[in-house]
């Protein structure tokens, strides 16, 4: 499957990624964006500590999210990416609290958790189209 | 090659699954006294009715037949006999196996408390059974739960939103006491009270008063006495193995390698009937140990990390991960508290052994690989 790959030198921290899954999400563009919008959060982030570190989802081989996932809201689809089907979630966290990376987080708002799809089949995720620096690559790795 | 597996739940249902992946054309047979595959994590939500049966299965609702398994629900193993490869169900019925894997998890126990036997109004939380039991009772009812453990306020928390007067016996100084400190507990144990509980704290049940079989009031170490309707049990669990003989080996529950496999050639066992980490996750781990080992001998588990649980009663979020409860010299805290956000930081030599953290959980999976390194780094 092809999965974001992640070069952290090549990062200058923009947070552009950030801003395109945002957008990705709604369709909506730069100036119509509402950044407040709960509703409307990335599903990755950028760490400031030495230096940047985009977190991404992995959707690894073995994901501990879906591991923990006790309403089986997370699960790995055929290709393997870990998908989330919301409407069996019961927002108890677990997920949250395992995931190594600490990509997860809830939507204070919908009780929901913000999970990467890699923007649903599409040839390249916005994330990794909007990246200036090529920090982030869609790449084929494996099965 | 057939293989068998005993218990609907996390270990086994993830067994089947791993089965499936490695093997396509063996034969799985699936036993349980479950009559439906539903998450016991969830039966709160089921008590209050927030979900139905369909919203507590785990699995895709075609799991079985997708899976090609044969499943023999609502009954229960009599006994396994190991040397001639069978199993006896309780309808006198004999299932070889090939492969064996016990996932039967672990029942309620009642404490050694006077009378807490005879009556029939006393039932424990772990199964639906027990859930429909709870679910059954009226609104404006008094319940006393013994344990405010995760599984006692799991009850609280189904009856409260059912209407139920509710009673909490604790005999530790503060609600779910393995996962919170006094500080994160008072946060829940006050919306609860807001809810109409009542809590009773650092005590213990001393006696039921029973009328005929009918429980109506319990005695408390300081003599109080509770009127009572109905008393729920959450007060420890114990493995299910009572259908085991001698000849495989249990201790404080069924013993397994790293492989998952017990003492006996081609019996495996996963779950909380192992008790090395009842918890959801570690349960689905050893699941697929066991499943793909089952097939291929070759995996080890990884790790077993079960210092770790999330709670959000009333939508207050909290992660508690590994050692949250230590004494000692070389034991530094840091606490901060900021606009209704708890963080508590435990420290060993200086090494981060455990977190509390309320309120704002975003992206907290980090600190719990943090912690779960230094841990096992400490062993």
């Amino acid at each position: 499957m092809k999965k974001i790959v992640v070069n952290k030198e090549l990062c200058s921290g923009c947070l552009n990624c950030v801003f395109a899954c945002m957008m990705g999400q709604t369709g909506k563009d730069k100036y119509t964006t509402n950044l407040l919008d709960l509703d409307n959060q990335a599903r990755c982030h950028i760490e400031f500590q030495d230096g940047y570190e985009p977190i991404f989802c992995k959707h690894c081989d073995e994901a501990e999210c879906v591991i923990t996932c006790m309403s089986g809201a997370l699960y790995k689809d055929e290709d393997g990416t870990v998908k989330y089907d919301e409407k069996k979630c019961a927002s108890c966290l677990m997920c949250v609290m395992s995931c190594p990376k600490g990509v997860l987080k809830i939507n204070e708002k919908t009780r929901k958790i913000i999970k990467c799809d890699l923007c649903n089949g599409r040839d390249i995720p916005y994330c990794v189209e909007n990246c200036p620096k090529g920090a982030i690559t869609f790449e084929e790795v494996g099965k | 090659m057939r293989y068998v597996v005993i218990g609907s739940s996390a270990a086994g249902i993830s067994a089947i699954s791993e089965i499936r992946k490695l093997d396509n054309n063996g034969e799985i047979i699936l036993i349980s006294k479950d009559e439906y595959i539903y998450s016991r994590c969830m039966l709160h939500h089921y008590i209050s009715g927030d979900r139905d049966i369909e919203k507590l299965c785990f699995v895709d609702g075609d799991f079985i037949k997708k899976n090609n398994v044969n499943w023999i629900r609502g009954r229960e193993v009599k006994k396994i006999l190991f040397n001639e490869k069978n199993i006896l169900l309780d309808d006198e019925r004999k299932i070889s196996y090939d492969k064996l894997l016990i996932a039967t998890g672990s029942k309620g126990v009642l404490p050694p408390i006077k009378n807490i036997d005879k009556a029939t109004n006393v039932t424990v939380l772990r199964d639906l059974d027990y859930a429909n039991k709870l679910k059954s009772i009226e609104k404006n009812k008094r319940v006393l739960i013994i344990g405010a453990g995760l599984v006692g306020m799991d009850a609280v928390y189904g009856l409260i939103k059912n209407g139920c007067k509710v009673f909490i016996v604790e005999l530790s100084d503060r609600i779910l006491p393995i996962q919170l400190d006094i500080i994160s507990a008072k946060t829940y144990e006050d919306e609860f009270i807001k809810k109409g509980a009542k809590i009773f704290k650092g005590q213990g049940v001393k006696e039921v008063l029973l009328n005929n079989d009918l429980a109506y009031g319990a005695v408390l170490q300081d003599n109080t006495i509770i009127d009572v309707d109905y008393i729920v049990v959450a007060a420890g669990v114990r493995p299910r193995v009572e259908f085991l003989d001698d000849s495989l080996k249990v201790e404080k529950g069924v013993v397994v390698d790293n492989m998952m496999r017990t003492n006996i050639e081609d019996v495996f066992a996963a779950g909380d009937v192992t008790n090395i980490s009842p918890i959801w996750p570690v349960a689905v781990k050893q699941g697929i140990v066991a499943g793909h080992n089952m097939v291929k001998c070759e995996k080890e588990i990884d790790n077993v990390f079960g210092f770790k649980n999330s709670i959000n009663f009333f939508g207050i979020d909290t992660i508690s991960i590994g050692k949250i409860n230590e004494n000692g010299e070389d034991i530094n805290e840091f606490i901060e508290i900021n606009r209704g956000v708890y963080r508590k930081f435990i420290y060993k030599n200086s090494k981060l052994i455990g977190a509390i953290i309320q309120g704002d959980t975003e992206y907290v999976g980090k600190i719990t690989n943090i912690i779960k390194e230094n841990i096992s780094g400490l062993k």
